[in-house]
């Protein structure tokens, strides 16, 4: 076998191995696009449609923890990053939106509420919101631009926090208990003097993965017609040797 | 040299099988429109209505009152479902229910909530007693139809009984007194994502309340407000 048909199988092989890891990493994608197909194929009917509430999500999710916001910073350090606003109702959703401190014990995730005030000066008052209300039209999606900044007096060590996008139902009919439901997205940040970079899913990763289907049935054609040539050619040379003799 | 072209058949075959074989890497054709909507979302799809105690008069004795005090032995009304919709099909979430403020009716009354006697007012069932919801229930919650992933949530606050006229029905359960300053966790589904294993679909759960009217308590038109807060929890 020469150095040719070596690198071929190598190749071969390499997909083979690829093919399996980016259908793994790509799992959760699949699911997310069959809803947001679904989502825009629902014809609007404001009259009858069930309500269907509204979502927050980190925009350039992390690897580690991708549905939740996560940094290591410095002391005094700002870190840009951008959140995913959606409505997935077929009418206006106007909704308030705030960072809050967590008041949780014991590592427990439990966000203050929006009326408390972020007394403790930690990660709720460290993000800055472009707006603390926001109207999201029918089914539209917004991104919203968020800065964190530490403080530079900040102690080193690990910070938890949230991000909120609340709604609020007015009261109406005497009704004794006024409901407010809100999704958030957990803000965690470590300060630290040595800031590791968080991965990231990077664009470069859905390039590969719109890229890896024309490139693996190109080498899979590649690697079939070279193969079926090498066969020619090794008989067509055991012919020609056998004549020889 | 017989070796060599096995495992080049081998590869050439396993290759084709993943392309062939209605292989998920093939379906992520079918992604190159995703944009934004990358790693699925977790949202409300349902909000239970505001709660109503109704009009009573002053007791004299502490006195409780149902958000649902004709449900004796049927379904709430669909007006309390709750349901969270979870596209992600990795990691989990919790769903919790927390009081911003005390009752109170704009003057000087208040209807103390704490998680502590004698405050301990205001209690919060879930149930699955609800009308027009297909599923399978699962300790209390309703994987509706085309759900997918592990039906592992806890609908910590569930009675199993579906009258909401007893006091009973709200006393039996366990961490579901509303409180100011701690969150009472209604539902846990908690997952952690090196598991692969997360939820596609509606999960959905039917609620109640009950408020005791302190004795002697000043006339009023008592309000609060409640905060249902869902949040990703992936460990």
């Amino acid at each position: 076998m020469n150095i040719r048909q070596r690198l071929v199988i190598s190749l071969l092989m390499l997909m083979t191995v690829a093919n399996v890891t980016f259908a793994q990493t790509s799992a959760t994608q699949q699911t997310s696009s069959t809803q947001q197909s679904q989502t825009q194929q629902t014809p609007p009917n404001p009259q009858t449609e069930q309500q269907k509430g509204f979502m927050m999500f980190p925009d350039d999710a992390n690897r580690i923890l991708p549905y939740q916001l996560i940094y290591e910073l410095k002391p005094g350090e700002t870190v840009h990053d951008t959140l995913v606003l959606q409505n997935k109702d077929n009418f206006i959703n106007k909704l308030f939106i705030y960072a809050v401190d967590n008041k949780g014990t014991d590592g427990k995730y439990d966000l203050k509420n929006s009326d408390e005030a972020n007394t403790n000066k930690l990660v709720g008052t460290w993000v800055a919101l472009p707006a603390t209300t926001v109207a999201l039209q029918p089914l539209e999606t917004q991104i919203m631009p968020i800065n964190i900044t530490v403080p530079q007096d900040t102690p080193l060590g690990d910070y938890v926090g949230g991000i909120a996008l609340e709604k609020r139902v007015p009261a109406k009919d005497y009704a004794n208990v006024i409901i407010a439901s809100r999704v958030t997205v957990k803000v965690n940040i470590k300060v630290t003097d040595n800031p590791q970079k968080v991965p990231k899913f990077s664009d470069l990763d859905y390039k590969l993965q719109q890229l890896y289907l024309p490139l693996s049935i190109w080498i899979f054609i590649i690697g079939i017609l070279y193969y079926l040539g090498a066969q020619k050619r090794e008989k067509h040379a055991k012919k020609h040797h056998g004549q020889k003799h | 040299m017989r070796y060599k072209k096995q495992l080049f058949i081998g590869t050439v075959l396993a290759l084709s099988l993943n392309l062939l074989c209605s292989g998920v890497a093939l379906g992520e054709s079918d992604q190159s429109t995703v944009n934004v909507d990358r790693v699925g979302s977790l949202s409300f799809f349902a909000i239970p209505s505001n709660f109503d105690f109704g009009t009573i008069t002053t007791p004299g004795a502490r006195t409780p009152e149902f958000s649902d005090p004709t449900v004796v032995s049927s379904n709430l009304p669909i007006g309390k479902r709750l349901t969270v919709e979870d596209t992600r099909g990795a990691g989990g979430f919790t769903v919790t229910l927390s009081a911003n403020d005390n009752f109170l009716d704009g003057g000087t009354n208040t209807i103390l909530i704490s998680n502590t006697a004698p405050n301990d007012n205001l209690r919060i069932v879930t149930s699955p007693f609800l009308p027009g919801i297909s599923g399978t229930t699962t300790n209390g919650v309703i994987y509706e139809t085309g759900f997918s992933g592990p039906s592992t949530v806890n609908a910590l606050v569930n009675t199993l009984t579906n009258d909401f006229s007893q006091e009973s029905t709200f006393t039996n359960v366990s961490n579901n007194i509303l409180d100011t300053s701690t969150p009472v966790v209604v539902l846990d589904g908690t997952l952690t994502l090196a598991s692969g294993d997360g939820r596609v679909g509606l999960m959905t759960t039917g609620t109640s309340s009950m408020l005791y009217i302190p004795a002697f308590q000043g006339a009023g038109q008592y309000t609060t407000t409640l905060t249902w807060t869902l949040s990703d929890s992936t460990t």
